[in-house]
């Protein structure tokens, strides 16, 4: 991971799982992924965590302090799991926005939150993570779940979110990480590059983009890197959770 | 190494999935009474600590408009804590009891104690309709076979636990003579009260002498005085 932990590799070209490619080209191969993939996420995410991943988005929930009549952000909320929690813990005073560039997963993201009966509080915008479309210091909670190791500059899209951050707002980065235990690891990358793209090909007909999460989330930032990326941005009192032994991690940042 | 969830607490991973599993089910069993589901609407964004002593856990249950959700960690000042004992805790969910105070109950209640009094109220009229439930699972039709063969068998037992209670108390009262039939303790109440009354009459009347008698000695000593001063005089 010596050259991983940066997300573009020179001006021009940057990474899509293991592939260089051109800048301006990565943000439409990862909407094909989801485009592609978005019938079936949740039923993939079940499926490749065991439902562990409800457990992950559960503890990102306690963490992000969220209370009656906030303001939050759910980055690439996809299919709006951590929107439906933030919705019923924020009230009729507050207002969550799920957030995603991806306009297939946001349209599954809003059927899905329709049909369950959270409609007051929630709003919904398609919005790339790097120009976040907000005010200043508009919310006081963001989170990003399983969503930042697609963005194309990383650093432009944690400053993004540092801008539209209320001062004393935090940053919630829930993201695939390295695992901490060897033997872990290498199971971890048995599961990841031989049985994912199968489960990927039977489930959703689609192995190469369950091939490109297997190869996205080797190609991004460490624990320790991340931290350090939050930093830069300008978030203090950054920390990070290691979760399943570091398979996943949550990092949280504060802004001051 | 999977329930490592975290590396710093494990049990945290155990209490979480708990709270999410009871969370699901309490959820899933409100989804059938739909007038609970209503009655919750006013305790939306409202949240109640609940500290158990013994053992040792506390969670959060944040409510909304149609649902629970139930946390290890809320960072803000909750509504309403309750803290005590699984069995005080237990014991104050399922009493249903109309509550003005709470002091006598083993729970210590801080913050807004009418939250509780509208949950405990919630509690109390639950009405779970456990048929149309069993039907999204099985179907309608045997779920109401099944539903029909529970009510028969719950009226059957009642019916049985009266026959029973009724032909042991005949066996007792008529066949051994071990306790008395209930005409006759109610005829001996009656003349135990009437008895009652009897002496509460002659009390009353012993009373109603023993003035008399007292005033009568009163103006005996009175008229005596008298006379003994006009003799002193003359």
């Amino acid at each position: 991971m010596a050259d991983n932990n940066t997300a573009m590799t020179n001006d021009k070209t940057t990474h899509f799982g293991f592939k260089t490619v051109p800048v301006e080209e990565k943000a439409s191969r990862v909407a094909d992924v989801f485009h592609s993939v978005a019938g079936k996420y949740d039923l993939m995410n079940d499926l490749m965590s065991g439902g562990i991943h409800r457990l992950w988005k559960r503890y990102t929930i306690e963490l992000s302090g969220a209370r009656k009549g906030h303001r939050i952000l759910d980055i690439a909320g996809g299919t709006g799991d951590l929107t439906a929690n933030f919705s019923k813990i924020i009230g009729p005073t507050g207002e969550v926005v799920l957030a995603d560039i991806n306009d297939s997963m946001l349209k599954v993201g809003r059927d899905k939150l329709v049909d369950k009966g959270y409609a007051s509080n929630v709003r919904y915008a398609q919005a790339d993570a790097q120009y976040l479309p907000f005010p200043d210091n508009t919310f006081d909670c963001i989170t990003i779940a399983f969503g930042l190791r697609n963005v194309t500059d990383k650093d432009l899209a944690l400053r993004s979110m540092n801008r539209i951050l209320k001062p004393g707002g935090r940053l919630l980065v829930l993201e695939f990480s390295k695992p901490t235990n060897g033997m872990l690891e290498k199971a971890y990358d048995f599961y990841s590059f031989n049985l994912l793209p199968k489960i990927g090909g039977l489930v959703a007909n689609d192995t190469e983009s369950y091939q490109y999460l297997a190869e996205s989330i080797r190609m991004h930032p460490d624990q320790e890197t991340l931290k350090g990326m939050m930093n830069e941005a300008g978030f203090v009192n950054t920390e990070y959770h290691n979760m399943t032994g570091g398979i996943v991690a949550l990092h949280r940042g504060f802004k001051p | 190494m999977i329930f490592d969830f975290f590396s710093d607490n494990p049990v945290n991973t155990v209490k979480t999935s708990a709270l999410m599993t009871v969370e699901s089910v309490i959820n899933k069993a409100l989804e059938y009474d739909p007038a609970t589901q209503n009655a919750m609407g006013e305790l939306a964004a409202k949240v109640l600590a609940i500290e158990c002593t013994l053992p040792p856990l506390t969670f959060y249950a944040v409510h909304s408009e149609t649902d629970i959700s139930l946390f290890g960690q809320y960072e803000d000042e909750a509504d309403t804590t309750i803290r005590g004992s699984s069995l005080s805790l237990a014991t104050l969910a399922i009493d249903g009891q109309d509550r003005v105070s709470f002091f006598d109950t083993g729970v210590e209640v801080r913050g807004d104690h009418d939250l509780l009094r509208q949950i405990r109220k919630i509690l109390k009229n639950l009405d779970i309709d456990w048929e149309a439930a069993l039907a999204q699972l099985i179907g309608d039709v045997p779920a109401h076979l099944i539903g029909e063969s529970l009510r028969t068998s719950a009226k059957w037992q009642k019916d049985a636990m009266e026959r029973a209670s009724s032909a042991a108390a005949e066996f007792s009262q008529e066949e051994i003579r071990l306790t008395p039939s209930k005409n006759e303790v109610e005829h001996f109440n009656g003349e135990v009260k009437h008895l009652a009354n009897d002496v509460d009459r002659l009390a009353a009347r012993i009373n109603k002498l023993s003035v008399t008698l007292d005033q009568k000695s009163e103006a005996q000593k009175s008229s005596n005085t008298s006379s003994n001063k006009k003799n002193e005089n003359s």
